[in-house]
């Protein structure tokens, strides 16, 4: 569901393939971010969200 | 781990264990009543007449108990918050009704009068079960997962509907045709119709839950579902036995119930740890 789900997001946000700009990076998150506090609540939500940006940047910092 | 987690693991491991044995102990009695363990007076009615109760009991308290826990960690605000504060007081009401049962059959050693106080907490439940879990569905459909489009949750609908109405004529037609007074005529109608209406939500939530196959939402949503239908089944065979003024098989009911409780507790339960983990 949550491959499902984040194809789902992709496409509405017209991602194709594996690059991504860092506008929709943050659009993705966003959109991840609205399904996620479902079942984490708001704050922990936030927390994971963070959590995952923060490795996108690291990703995009390594050589 | 933290400590919340670990007490949560640790009743998760004691409902799985009283959820076995009960629903051996009782299935046993309804496969083999002249078995000697249940007539050498170590298992007597009495025994299992507590089993059955207490079976049910601890399990209302647990998911009611946990829901409302669930409730007060989703900020207000938060789309699944209203799900989890009506499924908290649908099972607060199933609660108050199978302690008023269990009072009548443990306490005052009485056949539980049929209607009784119990029913008005059962009849207020219904709804509100039912609203929680359409809660539930407004808020993934608003969070953006693919719960599918119109015409294909109206399908579903109306697929849930047909099977309804082809169980329900055999169902209620005895009901309908057996003399009784009115309200237990109604109630025996009652029960029945609010759970057609009640599986209609379930199957759509069913739907969307297969897709989460293997994770921690998966096992919350496929417990808490898998309870409702269970609780389907009991009520409909309650009702179908009571109709024919069958006694024999009372403890299937019993397990049908216990399973129902049981996995809700549990699913509520799962919730509870992947908001504690």
């Amino acid at each position: 569901m949550a491959r499902t789900a984040a194809s789902a997001h992709c496409r509405d946000l017209g991602i194709v393939g594996d690059a991504m700009g860092r506008t929709q990076i943050d659009a993705l998150l966003g959109k991840l971010g609205l399904g996620l506090v479902i079942f984490l609540g708001k704050d922990k939500t936030a927390a994971v969200v963070e959590t995952m940006r923060r490795a996108i940047d690291d990703l995009r910092e390594s050589p | 781990m933290t400590r919340s987690a670990r007490v949560n693991r640790a009743i998760t491991t004691a409902v799985k264990v009283m959820l076995g044995a009960a629903t051996l102990l009782l299935l046993a009695r309804t496969l083999w009543p002249g078995a000697e363990v249940f007539s050498s007076g170590l298992l007597t009615e009495t025994v299992l007449l507590w089993v059955s109760a207490l079976g049910k009991v601890p399990f209302l308290l647990l998911g009611t108990v946990y829901s409302w826990r669930n409730t007060r960690r989703f900020e207000p605000g938060t789309p699944a918050r209203l799900g989890w504060i009506l499924l908290s007081s649908g099972l607060l009401c199933f609660l108050l009704a199978q302690s008023t049962l269990c009072f009548y059959e443990l306490f005052r050693g009485d056949a539980v009068p049929f209607p009784s106080v119990g029913d008005v907490f059962f009849l207020i439940g219904y709804p509100l079960l039912t609203a929680a879990l359409f809660a539930f569905l407004h808020s993934y459909a608003a969070a953006g997962f693919p719960v599918g489009g119109v015409g294909e949750r109206w399908a579903l609908t109306a697929g849930t509907i047909v099977v309804c109405v082809l169980i329900g004529i055999p169902l209620l037609r005895p009901i309908v045709a057996t003399p009784a007074p009115a309200l237990e005529k109604f109630l025996n109608l009652a029960y029945p119709i609010l759970d057609f209406i009640l599986l209609v939500p379930t199957v759509l939530l069913l739907r969307i839950t297969f897709r989460f196959r293997g994770g921690v939402v998966w096992k919350t949503w496929i417990a808490l579902l898998g309870g409702f239908l269970f609780n389907f089944g009991g009520d409909v065979l309650f009702a179908y036995l009571q109709a024919l003024g069958e006694t024999r098989f009372h403890y299937l009911v019993d397990i049908l119930y216990i399973l129902a409780f049981g996995l809700i507790a549990r699913g509520v339960l799962y919730q509870d740890e992947l908001l504690s983990d």
